[in-house]
């Protein structure tokens, strides 16, 4: 089934000034403003052999795949990789790149752990400040607030084009690997691209038979999951409408305000987000977003796709798994790795649609 | 009417003919490497064993690893599905499935009729798996026949403590060099992977009546010593191992 | 007489932490009591009459003691992933099935308190363990030190929310924290920790009166008792006994002849087992990464500001280039022959730059490096054949030198 999304492919060397980043508190707008092209370095299921002599086994392969692709040269087009604190496996990753890929300048921005407290705040706006100033030196020249402003605007407007998809994906009206593919693509391109085309993309999907009652399914994980996932989930029948991924959902719900304080702006934004699970908020949790959004899209299931070694969504998986017991509501958790098995994830995926039938 | 159900293993192929009210076959032969011809051959075995040509079959469900190579099948159906359906057949008060195969291990919360509630799989490790008593097997130097009896004749168990087959084949090979009797070794490495199942299972919560079904089903030391790690009696049918070639054939009906 | 001498103060270490898990366990029933992560500013809740429990000490206890496994497969049948820190895994364990815990497991505790100093997966099990008890948490946040000193502002959001925590404590124990309650307890946790440091320099000596095991054991009261008294009194007494070894030329290793450095958490499962190959080859690990986490400084003159600093600079908390100067600097002054680092699974702060500290000791340094994959607490990841066989190509090469 050849998909329309399926060859939106965007070489480093065909973009302007790209910028590498990981993890899902990055303030992109930065470093659009300042002339960079950020991409996300998604990992990729072939290994080179170059990470394990840096990363131990026991950690998640969407750290080691970018070292990975680092050191077999495959990212030398980069003018510079950033990432934020998150979890103890990027941390490791900032000290490891810095002494291992000198080449590409490595940016650490320190996004707070506490959410919704007044110190996490002024301190974002303190460390937004220093990643500006940083930002500003490596390009060579400062950043304006008015050119914060429109790139703040421009990816509002890719947001909200985003979010018309997975409102298409709530009804049910989008095939799994179309969705995230045409999700993915707006990390891996100019957003300006993206933003023209993305309308014509949609358009080329057909709609879906809506005759099967096929299951309705959320996806929670880390990143955007992985390819072969969305592949298994539509060939076993099932859609999905809507998801808590770190990079899906939750990453284009909320504009950033394009008046103001633009610091202000981005601080407002990253605090605003439903949290991934490295970020903690007394009030706002994942547990309570997830189950509105099972009522809100009707969903039959959730399938947990945890990264082997990811140890926030490992922990985080009993905790919202629990509350979809409360629920009544059923899960599956299928865990990816580097060279996940179609197979292996083919039979859960299958076993779990068969069970919600 | 007459339906089939075939189950495409990773080492065993099997095949069910369900009629008239009862199991009419219920052949098993090795896998190999051509799946599809070993699907062909147990169902002709299968047909034979019932006095009945492929077309007097009103429906093929398969399952299995190797269900979308199996030719002539109207349904696949993953074999949790059909663990659980077959396993219900053969122990109508069936609330939890325990499945031990070559390669693979599930755990399967059954509700009314033989319908998945909920479901636990290893497939990623060996241990926990026939694979593991496989290899330590031949470790050992025993039949794989006799591993269960010698496993429970034993009076003390040596600790092999390992999660990974590899580390734990050394431990045995420690426990040998420093002149552990052979049975104790061989029950330690019964009571490691019932150990390693129980702790899987336990998370789909754990009710009777329990069935134990796949290959592994019939050897005798790992169903007591599950027995005892999970404090409670487990039944072992005597078709355990065609338990999900009986749920397809059953399915095949609907 | 033995054939290696054991330090008397060790076993009265040993009955203090006794009588601290008995104690509290009485104690819990009238006054409030804190679950802390190891880099909790715990001065704070000692002047205003807190009691604490260390989750993590109690982690390695359960390792000390054979009992993380069974306990670790509890927590893996609720769910947890077995790829989980292993302290997590066996605490969560024991929360779960206190009959099968040491001591019965620990009393419930009326408040959390975390603090990501030391790694961010403590963040998610004092999650776990805020919905478990269904009482109050509280996060403080330590960014990571990416250049050290950290910038002011960094020291002040940390400053800011530990006032945040004080107000957080009055409301939720009624109890208010008095200026000379806690100008005693931050000076008895600075005297604790200059004792401790001092206890930590005796591996300087030729031969070394202390082993990396001896300090294993000795650093529970640095953890779970710093700013009392009793930790003061601990350290005086290990302090004066080291002093008289040192008089005496007595060394932890008899016939010291290799001087090693240890990196990471130990393997609590084979406390002194591990390293009885070591001693018979008269190999002592003379200094460690581990128990020197505890040796920051406190500021007595702005004591929010001195904290903040202090516990930011805990090692794991540090960039890599601050903490090889830190590993460089321990190998020269201590003199070491070389380093085993413990590739510890369950804590990745710890374990994920080893390649690169290894490769640099090695490059720069000239200092050979073993790395032994192990785990802290879960003993099925230890395989004994395998480690066997490393130890002995490593202590050949040490040989050869």
């Amino acid at each position: 089934m050849q998909s329309p999304v399926s060859n939106l492919q965007y070489p480093i060397s065909n973009l302007q000034s790209p910028l590498g980043f990981l993890t899902a508190y990055v303030p992109e707008e930065l470093f659009h403003a300042a002339g960079f092209t950020p991409i996300f370095i998604f990992h990729t299921a072939d290994a080179h052999g170059f990470a394990r002599a840096h990363l131990p086994g026991f950690t998640c392969w969407v750290a080691g795949s970018a070292l990975d692709q680092a050191l077999a040269g495959r990212l030398d087009g980069l003018a510079g990789m950033a990432l934020a604190q998150t979890c103890d496996t990027t941390q490791g990753l900032t000290d490891l790149w810095r002494r291992n890929v000198p080449h590409i300048p490595l940016f650490h921005f320190g996004m707070p752990l506490r959410l919704g407290s007044p110190s996490a705040r002024a301190y974002l706006l303190a460390e937004l400040q220093s990643l500006r100033e940083r930002v500003q030196a490596l390009a060579g020249r400062p950043i304006p607030d008015d050119a914060l402003r429109e790139s703040m605007a421009l990816y509002n407007r890719t947001r909200a084009l985003v979010r018309r998809l997975y409102a298409r994906a709530a009804l049910g009206d989008i095939a799994p690997p179309d969705l995230y593919g045409l999700v993915r693509a707006a990390f891996q391109m100019p957003k300006e691209t993206y933003n023209q085309e993305i309308g014509s993309k949609m358009q080329e999907l057909s709609p879906l038979p809506s005759c099967a009652p096929a299951p309705l399914l959320l996806l929670v994980g880390p990143a955007l999951a992985d390819p072969v996932l969305f592949d298994v989930i539509a060939q076993a029948g099932a859609r999905v409408v809507g998801d808590l991924l770190d990079l899906g959902e939750r990453y284009f719900a909320v504009d950033a305000v394009e008046h103001g304080d633009p610091l202000a702006a981005l601080a407002d934004r990253l605090l605003a987000l439903v949290p991934t699970p490295t970020k903690h908020h007394p009030q706002r949790t994942r547990a309570a977003h997830l189950l509105s959004l099972v009522q809100e899209r009707s969903a039959d299931g959730v399938i947990f796709a945890r990264q082997k070694f990811c140890e926030p969504h490992g922990f985080d998986y009993v905790q919202l798994a629990h509350a979809l017991d409360q629920a009544g509501v059923p899960h599956l958790l299928v865990e990816l790795e580097q060279a996940s098995q179609a197979g292996q994830l083919r039979t859960r995926v299958e076993a779990f649609v068969e069970m919600l039938a | 009417m007459y339906t089939a159900g075939v189950d495409i293993g990773a080492i065993t192929a099997k095949a069910v003919i369900f009629g008239d009210g009862e199991l009419l076959a219920t052949p098993l032969i090795l896998a190999g490497y051509d799946r599809a011809a070993a699907a062909l051959q147990v169902l002709d075995q299968a047909l034979a064993q019932a006095g009945l040509t492929r077309e007097q079959i009103a429906r093929l469900v398969a399952t299995g690893y190797g269900r979308v190579q199996v030719p002539g099948a109207d349904r696949t159906v993953t074999e949790i599905t059909c663990h659980a359906r077959g396993a219900h057949y053969l122990c109508p008060d069936v609330h939890t499935v325990i499945d031990i195969g070559g390669q693979d291990s599930k755990g399967i919360a059954v509700g009314a009729g033989g319908k998945v509630l909920d479901f636990v799989m290893n497939d990623k490790c060996a241990a926990g798996t026939g694979r593991f008593l496989e290899v330590m097997a031949h470790a050992l130097e025993v039949d794989l026949a006799d591993f269960g009896q010698l496993a429970l004749s034993a009076p003390r168990r040596a600790n092999i403590s390992s999660t990974c087959t590899v580390f734990a084949e050394s431990e045995v090979i420690t426990h040998l060099a420093t002149g552990r009797p052979r049975a104790e070794i061989v029950a330690g490495i019964h009571e490691a992977i019932a150990a390693r199942v129980a702790t899987m299972v336990g998370r789909v919560p754990v009710r009777e009546v329990i069935v134990l079904t796949g290959g592994v089903a019939h050897n005798a030391g790992v169903a007591r010593m599950l027995e005892e790690k999970l404090g409670h009696a487990i039944f072992v049918p005597e078709h355990a191992q065609l338990a999900g070639a009986i749920g397809a054939a059953l399915i095949a009906r609907e | 007489m033995p054939r290696y001498p054991r330090l008397r103060s060790l076993k009265e270490i040993n009955s203090v932490m006794t009588r601290y898990y008995v104690q509290r366990k009485v104690l819990a029933r009238i006054k409030p009591l804190a679950y802390v992560t190891s880099g909790a500013p715990v001065e704070i809740l000692e002047a205003m009459g807190v009691l604490t429990l260390y989750p993590e000490n109690y982690g390695a206890l359960c390792g000390a003691r054979g009992a993380a496994v069974g306990l670790c497969q509890v927590a893996e049948a609720q769910g947890f992933p077995a790829d989980l820190c292993s302290y997590a895994r066996s605490h969560i364990g024991a929360v779960l099935r206190p009959s099968d815990a040491p001591l019965s497991g620990m009393p419930r505790p009326d408040l959390l308190v975390c603090c990501n100093n030391i790694c961010g997966t403590v963040l998610k099990w004092y999650e776990a363990l805020a919905a478990l008890y269904d009482v109050p948490l509280f996060v403080i946040d330590v960014p990571f030190q990416r250049t050290t000193p950290a910038e002011p502002y960094v020291v002040a959001y940390v400053a800011d929310q530990l006032r945040e925590f004080v107000a957080w404590l009055e409301a939720h124990t009624g109890r208010r924290l008095k200026p000379n309650r806690f100008h005693s307890a931050l000076a008895l946790s600075r005297e604790a920790v200059a004792l401790w440091q001092e206890v930590l320099a005796f591996g300087q000596h030729r031969p070394s009166p202390i082993n990396a095991p001896d300090l294993f054991v000795a650093m529970a009261p640095i953890v779970a008792l710093r700013g009392t008294r009793r930790a003061v009194d601990c350290y005086r007494r290990l302090k004066a006994e080291l002093e008289e070894r040192v008089a005496q030329g007595i060394g932890a290793v008899p016939g010291e002849r290799y001087r090693l450095l240890w990196d990471n958490i130990a393997i609590w499962y084979r406390l002194y087992r591990f390293f009885r190959p070591f001693m018979d080859a008269g190999a002592c690990f003379v200094a460690d990464t581990y128990t020197n986490a505890w040796t920051v400084e406190l500021d007595l003159d702005d004591p929010f500001v001195g904290l903040a600093r202090a516990y930011s600079g805990v090692f794991i908390n540090m960039s890599l280039p601050t903490r090889l100067r830190i590993i460089a600097d321990l190998a020269r002054r201590f003199q070491v022959d070389g380093m085993v680092m413990h590739a510890n699974r369950s804590c990745k702060p710890f374990s994920i730059t080893q390649d690169d500290v290894r490769d640099e000791l090695r490059d720069e340094l000239d200092l050979p490096v073993l790395i032994i994959e192990a785990d802290m607490c879960d003993a099925r990841l230890y395989n004994e054949g395998a480690v066997r066989e490393r130890v002995a190509a490593f202590l050949e090469t040490l040989e050869m030198l």
